[in-house]
């Protein structure tokens, strides 16, 4: 049992003829939270459409619980028990928040648990059951999306940007929510820009720039390599 | 009383049906992003295949209905609608306006060729309402048949159902969800495929039932009558603003209920008999005023676009160097082709001269026009009108007029290029005067009496063309905000109209303007027969009334001037303002740019380049009829195929024309010989034949109409090699190779078949091997925008990418400038 959850080989990928990513190598396990950071246009996000199945590899393996991922339907892959949380809103913006909730129990949960899950923890979208998404605050329609990761008991999480346009006290709760998924033994992969918040949590993390991870450690030892990582001194290899 | 519940009756049948129709579209729409054009046309085949089973005697017939109402919806309707799915709707998301309109009426166009190539004789087919006629039941003292009885229920209960299916069950649920963002469903776990599958199998179900429902309304079945039936749904479609099921559903019964309001008022149209095809148009009326009046959803987020148009402008000097070639290959070919090839070849130029008006308007402005034949059409009857119709009767009357719509339409021109208040005021003016003295030189009946004259004038061809500009602005005016599928459905609305109200017009309306005249002053006397003999052309001393060739060499020349003036147009200001509002209404607002202004002039443009052409056109075919050549569906067949050919181009416009007006005919005219020729292969040619006949446009739409370049690009690609420096010596031998073919022709030394069977080979060839010799030299740095993808960029490759990128002279300007400073 002590195959990690997520696992990538040497993973390389890309948009039409267009490389994106170099060699990807990285595993998260069970109740890790692994953040991965890195400036715009790194691959941050193609890395995580890799490991939910929305693009296919060029050359290497993912494997979820120790199995290839290879041909699996992205849908399939979601009822497995691998929660994606995308870029931006995880929302459907012209159904209600009532009927987001129904969109999330095509992953197998029931429609009841779901929502006692959701309203107990975001209490304020329980007044809001049949506004559109689409009209919720930015704050309100992020935590929409996370109660996809909290109700549908997922093995493995995949996050990207939860912080993007969040006051920081709303990042702090969200945070605080992952670090308890983790810590009931699913693994967390993040994607994030604002790594002060995420390194708090993290259990592990990575900086990747041009496609490739540049350095790996636990939150402390890269935070110092952060700002380099960021003004560009490093990495332009 | 009796008649009010009668007619209330009536309306309600109709309008259910609507609401079926409708409610089908909006289901399509919400779950897919597609507004289905071809809806009208699944119920119209849904409803002949209806037929077939029920009623003819020869083949199929005599099932009983329930049998045969389960069998066409659930079995016919559902496999068109997963077919459709499967292999023509999926994928455009994503995709160019253009393009999500063009398919769909591809597939519309396929629809009408399948129906009139299955049911091709003029059999009349009759289908019966269910129970018989007779079933009826009394309400008070008007009679009401179990066929409106079971349309009413039905309708009722379709809509609730479909309104808890979308709304209260996850199936629902999801179809509606794939509309926001299909990956995110995927990540929810549901295959986003299954329920678009779903959402068009209901949609051509519906549509079928409502094919099926209204036929026995109509009489004989009738393939283009029944698919604009059903169009008139898309009016009930947008007042539910393609989102909103009960009130798409209530705008159904509302459209109903005032066609058979009017139908009761009117007389069922006989007390203004002008007016009596206007219970026809009645729906599309309301569909425009819907238009106009429902206020305009905010933008969405602009999705991120698969396909992006590159249009690229052509130089000035190679576009009149391609112009001239044009003019001078079609001269060249005239002493070999027989005179039908020719009008055939006339054809399609004509129809191309109409597509530069799409030109125009779609491909540089990026507005949607689905009624580009309705403004030659416009242009047309007016040329008509001035030199054969008795409309206006005096010359002086007639040279005021053009003066005044001269004046009009340079104001609404010119007020767009940056004209302002006195200088916009005297040009127009002079414009106006240089337009009488034009009329006045030109009209050798002016002040004589009726204009009526046995051949077209140069003054008759300039009111059309002054004419349908205004119209054209007149159109453009109450739907300036409208953009996109709005905008192409108010301008296909309009289309209708003119089809029903214009070409099926066969009455005289006579105005009596009081205090003045003998009580009928104006009379519009426009389609009395069904049928106007358009004269030829009569001037520059050429008489085109017997010779063909200079018929075809005079649209040839036409078209290279209008082109012309368009890559011009395109270049300038102007033009980049229109690209501009293009690419972001937004954008360009907030650069101070004056939409409206820009919109009105490019429209009243484009009316005026399609009224120019429609009148040169129906003069090259020497008639106008109520069914060709300016209606409604040939309308939306041009544009298809000016998409197909590339509608950003002028020689886009040119493939589009040439192909819908030439190129299908004279391939099943070859077809057609092969089969007289070979008798054993009869049934094989005459296949052959018929499909190109039937369906060759609808399939060349929706196999090319994807490529939102269209092939003109491609073709032009092909030759561009041929114009490098490099290839000038294979270009000369090819040149002089077909110029000794040609002389050995037009010497009568060879047949047209060997010219033709030399001289492309020679073409293609050369180009292969241009391409060849350019291949070589450039094999090293194809890939150029993949440079410095795996490797640092040297100097040597940025002054590469300088030069592909077209900085290089912007390089030099600045260094010669610093020279200069220095
Ligand atoms: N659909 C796409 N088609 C083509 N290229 C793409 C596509 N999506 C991303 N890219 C390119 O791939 C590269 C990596 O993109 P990605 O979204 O993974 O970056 P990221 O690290 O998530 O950046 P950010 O922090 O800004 O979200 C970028 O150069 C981007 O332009
Ligand atoms: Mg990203």
């Amino acid at each position: 049992m002590d195959k990690p959850l997520l696992e990538l080989e040497n993973v390389s990928t890309g948009y039409g003829i267009i490389p994106v990513l170099h060699g990807i190598n990285l595993s998260v396990g069970k109740g890790d939270i692994y953040a991965l950071l890195g400036p715009n246009g790194g691959g941050k996000s193609t890395i995580l459409k890799v490991c939910s199945r929305q693009i296919d590899p060029w050359a290497g393996s993912v494997k979820v619980a120790g199995r290839s991922i290879e041909g699996i339907a992205a849908e399939d892959l979601a009822k497995a028990g691998v929660c994606t949380i995308p870029e931006g809103k995880g929302i459907f913006p012209n159904l209600t928040v009532e009927e987001n909730l129904i969109m999330m129990t095509h992953a197998c949960q029931s429609l009841q648990a779901i929502q006692s899950v959701t309203f107990e923890r975001f209490p304020q979208l329980g007044n809001k059951r049949n506004q559109l998404a689409g009209t919720l605050s930015g704050g309100e329609q992020q935590m929409l999306s996370m109660s996809r990761a909290l109700s549908t008991n997922p093995k493995l999480l995949l996050l990207d940007e939860l912080s993007m346009g969040l006051a920081p006290i709303i990042v702090k709760d969200l945070y605080g929510i992952v670090s308890q998924l983790a810590e009931e033994g699913i693994g967390v992969l993040v994607v994030e820009q604002f790594a002060r918040t995420v390194l708090g949590v993290a259990t592990r993390a990575g900086i990747l720039i041009n496609g490739k991870i540049i350095s790996e450690g636990s939150p402390a030892e890269l935070e110092d390599q952060l700002s380099d990582a960021y003004l560009g001194t490093k990495g332009n290899v | 009383m009796t008649e009010l519940i009668t007619f209330t009756v009536v309306g309600l049948a109709i309008g259910s049906i609507y609401s079926i129709a409708s409610v089908g579209l909006v289901v399509t729409y919400t779950t897919s992003g597609i507004f289905n054009f071809a809806h009208g046309a699944i119920g119209m085949f849904a409803a002949f295949i209806y037929w077939q089973l029920r009623w003819d005697s020869a083949w199929g017939g005599e099932w009983p209905a329930p049998i045969a109402l389960a069998f066409v919806l659930l079995i016919v309707s559902p496999s068109l609608g997963i077919l459709l799915q499967a292999i023509v709707m999926k994928g455009l998301e994503g995709t160019s306006e253009t393009t999500k309109l063009v398919i769909p009426i591809a597939v519309m166009l396929a629809f009408i060729g399948i129906t009139n190539w299955v049911w091709q004789d003029f059999e009349s087919r009759i289908p019966e309402p269910f129970f018989g006629r007779d079933s009826k039941w009394e309400l008070g003292d008007a009679f009401i048949t179990t066929h409106q009885t079971i349309v009413v229920v039905v309708a009722v209960f379709l809509a609730i159902l479909l309104k808890v299916l979308l709304t209260s069950t996850r199936i629902g649920i999801t179809m509606r969800a794939v509309v926001d963002n299909q990956d995110l469903v995927r990540l929810n776990g549901s295959n986003p495929n299954a329920s678009a599958l779903l959402s068009w199998i209901i949609g051509s179900a519906l549509a079928g039932l409502a094919g099926i429902l209204i036929s026995p309304l109509l009489g004989s079945l009738n393939v283009l009558a029944l698919t604009l039936l059903v169009v008139n749904a898309y009016a009930a479609a947008i007042f539910g603003r393609l989102k909103n099921l009960p009130l798409t559903f209530l705008g159904g019964i509302a459209i109903g209920l005032a066609v058979s309001y009017w139908n009761w008022v009117s007389g069922t149209g006989r007390k203004w008999p002008w007016l009596s095809e206007l219970r026809a148009t009645i729906p599309v009326l309301i569909l425009f005023a819907i238009l106009i009046v429902l206020p305009q959803e905010r933008l969405r987020g602009a999705a991120i676009k698969k396909h992006r148009e590159v249009f690229t402008t052509p130089t000035m000097k190679s576009s009149i160097l391609w112009g001239i070639a044009f003019v001078v290959i079609i001269s060249g070919l005239t002493p070999m082709l027989e005179t039908k090839w020719e009008f055939s070849l006339s054809k399609g130029i004509g129809f191309s001269i109409i597509a530069l008006s799409m030109v125009l308007l779609t491909g540089y402005a990026g507005e949607i026009n689905l009624a580009p034949l309705a403004f030659a059409g416009i242009g047309a009857l007016s040329a008509y009108q001035f030199d054969v119709g008795s409309t206006v009767e005096t010359g002086a009357g007639f040279a005021t007029l053009s003066t005044l719509l001269a004046l009009l339409f340079a104001f609404l021109v010119l007020s767009a290029f940056g004209f302002k208040r006195k200088k916009l005021w005297v040009l127009s003016v002079s414009i106006a005067l240089a337009t009488l003295l034009l009329v006045t030189i030109f009209d050798d009946t002016t002040g004589t009496g009726i204009a009526s004259r046995e051949s077209m004038s140069i003054s008759g061809i300039l009111v059309a063309t002054l004419i349908s500009g205004i119209a054209g602005a007149l159109v453009a005016l109450p739907a300036l905000r409208l953009r996109g599928l709005y905008l192409g459905l108010a301008t296909f609305a309009f289309a209708i109209f003119v089809d029903k109200m214009v070409y099926k017009q066969r009455q005289t309306l006579s105005l009596d303007i009081p205090f003045f005249g003998d009580g009928e002053d104006i009379t519009f006397n426009i389609f009395n027969n069904g049928a106007l003999n358009m004269p030829r052309p009569d001037f520059f001393g050429i008489n085109f009334k017997s010779n063909q060739s200079a018929m075809l060499i005079l649209l040839a020349i036409s078209f290279t001037l209008i082109a012309l003036f368009l890559i011009r147009l395109k270049r300038s200001t102007y033009g980049r303002q229109l690209s501009a509002m293009k690419d972001s209404p937004a954008a360009s607002a907030t650069l101070g740019l004056n939409m409206l202004r820009l919109k009105l002039s490019v429209f009243t443009l484009a009316a005026a380049i399609a009224g120019f052409g429609g009148a040169l056109h129906a003069s090259n075919l020497r008639a106008i009829q109520e069914d060709a050549p300016f209606t409604v569906f040939e309308g939306l067949g041009l544009f298809m195929l000016t998409v197909v050919g590339g509608i950003g181009y002028v020689s886009g416009a040119l493939i589009g024309g040439i192909l819908y007006g030439t190129a299908f005919i004279v391939m099943g005219d070859f077809w057609a010989k092969l089969s007289t020729d070979w008798n054993s292969f009869n049934w094989l040619f005459t296949f052959v034949h018929d499909f190109f006949l039937f369906l060759g446009p609808a399939v060349a739409g929706i196999g090319l109409g994807r490529n939102p370049n269209g092939i003109a690009s491609q073709i032009f690609d092909g030759f561009r090699v041929l114009g490098q420096r490099e290839s000038r010596r294979v270009l000369t031998i090819m040149i002089t190779i077909i110029t000794s073919v040609w002389i050995l022709r037009v010497s009568n030394l060879i047949d047209g078949w060997t010219f033709l069977l030399l001289s492309l080979p020679i073409l293609l060839i050369s180009t292969l091997i241009a391409d060849k010799r350019s291949n070589l030299e450039e094999a090293e740095t194809r890939n150029w925008e993949l440079l410095g993808i795996n490797t640092e960029i040297s100097m040597e490759d940025e002054a590469f990418l300088d030069q592909m990128l077209d900085l290089g002279s912007y390089k030099s300007q600045q260094i010669s400038k610093v020279d200069r400073d220095e």
